[in-house]
């Protein structure tokens, strides 16, 4: 029995294309003169007749709907289009909130040293929430000179916003106007200026001392503790304004962080000291309380990005991933 | 109105002069994917995107055969769902299996139900399992030649606008392909018909 497959390519193909009468004469001729002589080529080419006779008769199936286009169909292209654009959106989107998130974490360790040259009447009460808030802007919690050394990196413009920033948390008790502005023109002089950025957890206890008897919940002071080891001096009498604003600063930056603890992990991965904080958070979760009840009018509008950051990140991300499983 | 003012009226953005078009040619183009495919869903699916597909790149069909400019459309359709199952070839073994022994059959039944009495029905279907089998073992790229230029009728010209390729390169796999599909199909011996059967003996 003969097999095709063994036949010598060219006369295949030969044979193949004389089967449909596309060889050229010349070509033909030679063929049907080797035709006459080789039963077994003759063989072939009705081997191969026949087998494409059999595939011409196989019949035509119905098929199972129509394929008229209904304008959304039309349309399907933009949506398996959308994919890429979906991905860079997310992509956008988390980078966007990895810089707001850095720009955030260094305006809290940049306010207190630019307040403590321009506005000393400030610097008590702003001293408390910086303190607590340095640990989660610095994983390390290596302490407020490290912080201070980051502000410098950061220009003069930023740090006079993050000032402003500051200065809108926190209320302040002693109404007057002037603070705010003088703090403002002192950032440009005072973010670069090194001593101010390097001040100790020292002055910060003696100056905020007076105020020990606070009203702030204990679990507060306590969060202070855990997650700042640089303010370990502080110990569980960490003394805390008599005003909200420790609980504010306890509960606002744990809001972030455990939004971000919820991102995906390349969403930090960018940032290497962000877990950590992020898992102080979580350990001490009683800050958080407090801050739900504080009215979010309070929060300044950096933090407000963040947040909305960090839901178009999740929503382009579930996004994307549906539109992932949808093309597959 | 005939299909190359249908086509401009498409290019203007005009669906239903679009869809008038898509009902002349669906049935070839299922055809095409399912005999490429093997499978009726995957076919009906390649077929719905490659007319999608085709609408949405009519602009760039200028003139000559719009039956070959459609099955390139058609066959790389097929050609990306054979590698999405190349991706995932366990899903796609499954989904193979009812499809080729219980579904598609069925269809070709009912077709043939009506030419055939139905003693010659089920061997008729047996053979068309048989070739789409043999089809089946094929390399891709000589399944879509053997399908286009065998299945289908298409001249070489045509098969060459469709897969992308110089005639040189369509004749030489169609050959292969045939010889191949000859020689599987010798091994469904009894299925084939007699004429064919005894051309395989040949004495040697």
């Amino acid at each position: 029995m003969t097999r095709l497959s063994r036949l010598p390519p060219r006369d295949l193909e030969a044979l193949s294309a004389y089967a449909d009468g596309r060889l050229p004469p010349a070509e033909a001729q030679a063929l049907e003169a080797r035709l006459k002589r080789e039963a077994e080529l003759r063989a072939a080419l009705d081997q191969i007749r026949t087998t494409a006779s059999l595939l011409r008769d196989l019949p035509s199936v119905r098929p199972p709907r129509s394929f008229v286009l209904t304008p959304e169909m039309a349309g399907m292209r933009r949506r398996r289009m959308g994919y890429p654009a979906l991905q860079l959106a997310t992509a956008m989107a988390t980078l966007g909130f990895i810089v707001t998130l850095g720009i955030d974490l260094f305006s809290f360790s940049a306010a207190p040293s630019a307040l403590r040259v321009a506005a000393p009447a400030e610097e008590r009460l702003l001293e408390a929430p910086a303190e607590q808030a340095l640990p989660l802007g610095d994983a390390a919690a290596a302490g407020v000179p490290e912080a201070g050394a980051a502000m410098q990196a950061a220009t003069p413009l930023e740090g006079a916003e993050m000032q402003m920033d500051a200065l809108q948390a926190t209320p302040s008790p002693a109404p007057t106007a002037t603070p705010a502005p003088a703090a403002t023109d002192s950032a440009y002089r005072a973010a670069p200026a090194p001593e101010s950025g390097s001040p100790t957890p020292a002055p910060s206890i003696e100056g905020a001392a007076p105020m020990v008897e606070s009203t702030a919940p204990p679990a507060a002071a306590e969060s202070g503790v855990s997650t700042a080891p640089g303010c370990e001096a502080c110990g569980g009498e960490q003394p805390l304004p008599p005003e909200t604003p420790s609980e504010k600063s306890a509960g606002e930056p744990a809001a972030p962080t455990a939004e971000a603890v919820t991102e995906p992990g390349d969403a930090l991965a960018g940032k290497g000291e962000a877990p950590t904080p992020a898992a102080n958070a979580i350990e001490a979760p009683p800050p958080l309380e407090p801050a739900a009840t504080v009215p979010p009018a309070g929060l300044p509008w950096l933090r407000w990005l963040e947040i909305a950051l960090a839901g178009a990140v999740l929503l382009l991300a579930g996004l994307t991933l549906r539109a992932r499983a949808k093309s597959r | 109105m005939d299909e190359a003012e249908l086509l401009r009226q498409a290019q203007r953005g005009d669906l239903d002069a679009f869809n008038s078009v898509v009902l002349a040619h669906q049935t070839r183009a299922y055809n095409v994917a399912l005999r490429v495919l093997g499978d009726g869903a995957a076919a009906a699916d390649a077929t719905q995107e490659a007319f999608i597909s085709a609408y949405r790149s009519l602009r760039s069909y200028r003139g000559g055969s719009f039956r070959a400019w459609l099955l390139r459309i058609v066959t790389n359709a097929c050609y990306d769902e054979l590698r999405r199952r190349k991706r995932r070839p366990a899903t796609s073994l499954e989904d193979l299996a009812p499809e080729t022994e219980d579904g598609e059959p069925e269809v070709e039944a009912w077709l043939a139900t009506q030419a055939d009495g139905p003693e010659r029905l089920s061997e008729r279907t047996e053979l068309v399992a048989a070739i789409q089998d043999c089809l089946d073992r094929l390399p891709d790229e000589f399944r879509v030649v053997a399908v286009l230029a065998d299945v289908q009728g298409c001249g070489y010209d045509e098969v060459a606008q469709a897969i992308g390729k110089p005639l040189g390169t369509v004749k030489s796999r169609l050959a292969r392909a045939r010889a191949r599909l000859r020689d599987c199909l010798q091994r469904h011996g009894e299925l084939l018909p007699a004429a064919f059967r005894l051309q395989g003996e040949v004495p040697s």
